[in-house]
C-alpha cells in the first residue's frame, strides 16, 4: 500500500522524461494525493500536545 | 533535484549501512522529498513555471507536517526518539529543518518573477545537457529503488509502525 505513491512518483518521472508534461503533472498530483491518504491512515495516535 | 537525490541516497545509507529500517512516517518524508525533486525536475525539463515551484512547495509543506508530527511524537521528556541521532538531532528533526528551508527558498525563488518567460507548449521538452540528464536518471533510479525497497519492507499492506525486518524477505 505504501509503495503506491512511490510507484506514482516513478511513473510521473518516467512520463516527464518521455516529454509528457501534462500527464506527468497529473500523476504527480495523484502521488501527492496518495501520500496524503497514507498520512491520514497513519494518524492513529493523538498528537503529543493533545490537539 | 540533485539535493533531493542526495537526501534520499543518504536515507538509503542509514537504512542499509546503519541497519535502521524506515518507519511509515519516514517513508512519507521520503515521498515528500521526491515531490520536492519532482517540481525541480519539471522546471528543468519543461522550463521554469510557477506551477512547478508550486509542486515542490506543496511537497515541502507536506514533508514539514509529517516531520513535525514525528518530532512531536517523541517530544516528551525521557523519550529516546526513533533511530540514531546524527550530529545530535534525529533524522526527522533534520528533515523538518530541511523542509522548512526548502519552503523558504522556494518562496524567495517565486519572488524572482523575471525568470518566468512566456510558457512554451506543454509538451516541448527542453534540450538537456549530459549533467542534467545524469541527475534526472539518478533521481528516477532513486524513485524506482524506493518502490522496490518499500514493497520488500511492507509488502502490499500497511507498513508496520516499528519495522524490524523486511516482510517480503522473511
Amino acid at each position: 500500500m505504501m509503495a503506491a505513491p512511490f510507484l506514482a512518483f516513478a511513473v510521473s518521472i518516467a512520463l516527464a522524461l518521455g516529454g509528457r508534461a501534462r500527464s506527468s503533472l497529473l500523476v504527480l498530483g495523484l502521488a501527492l494525493g496518495l501520500s496524503s491518504l497514507a498520512f491520514l491512515f497513519h494518524l492513529s495516535d493523538p498528537l503529543i500536545i493533545g490537539l | 533535484m540533485l539535493a533531493a537525490s542526495c537526501v534520499l541516497l543518504g536515507a538509503y545509507v542509514v537504512q542499509f549501512a546503519g541497519g535502521e529500517l524506515p518507519c511509515p512516517l519516514c517513508l512519507l518524508q521520503r515521498l515528500a522529498m521526491l515531490g520536492v525533486g519532482a517540481g525541480a525536475m519539471m522546471n528543468v525539463l519543461f522550463g521554469v513555471r510557477p506551477r512547478y515551484y508550486g509542486v515542490s512547495l506543496v511537497s515541502a509543506i507536506f514533508g514539514g507536517v509529517v516531520a513535525g508530527r514525528q518530532v512531536l511524537l517523541h517530544a516528551a521528556p525521557g523519550d529516546a526518539g526513533f533511530g540514531t541521532p546524527l550530529f545530535g538531532l534525529h533524522l526527522y528533526t533534520w528533515s523538518f529543518i530541511a523542509f522548512v528551508d526548502v519552503g523558504v527558498i522556494l518562496s524567495v525563488m517565486l519572488f524572482l518573477d523575471t525568470q518566468f518567460t512566456a510558457p512554451t507548449e506543454a509538451s516541448d521538452r527542453l534540450p538537456l545537457g549530459r549533467f542534467a540528464l545524469g541527475v534526472l536518471l539518478v533521481f528516477f533510479a532513486v524513485a524506482a529503488a524506493n518502490v522496490a525497497t518499500t514493497v520488500l519492507l511492507c509488502g502490499l499492506g500497511p507498513c508496520p509502525g516499528n519495522p524490524v525486518r523486511y516482510l517480503w524477505l522473511s
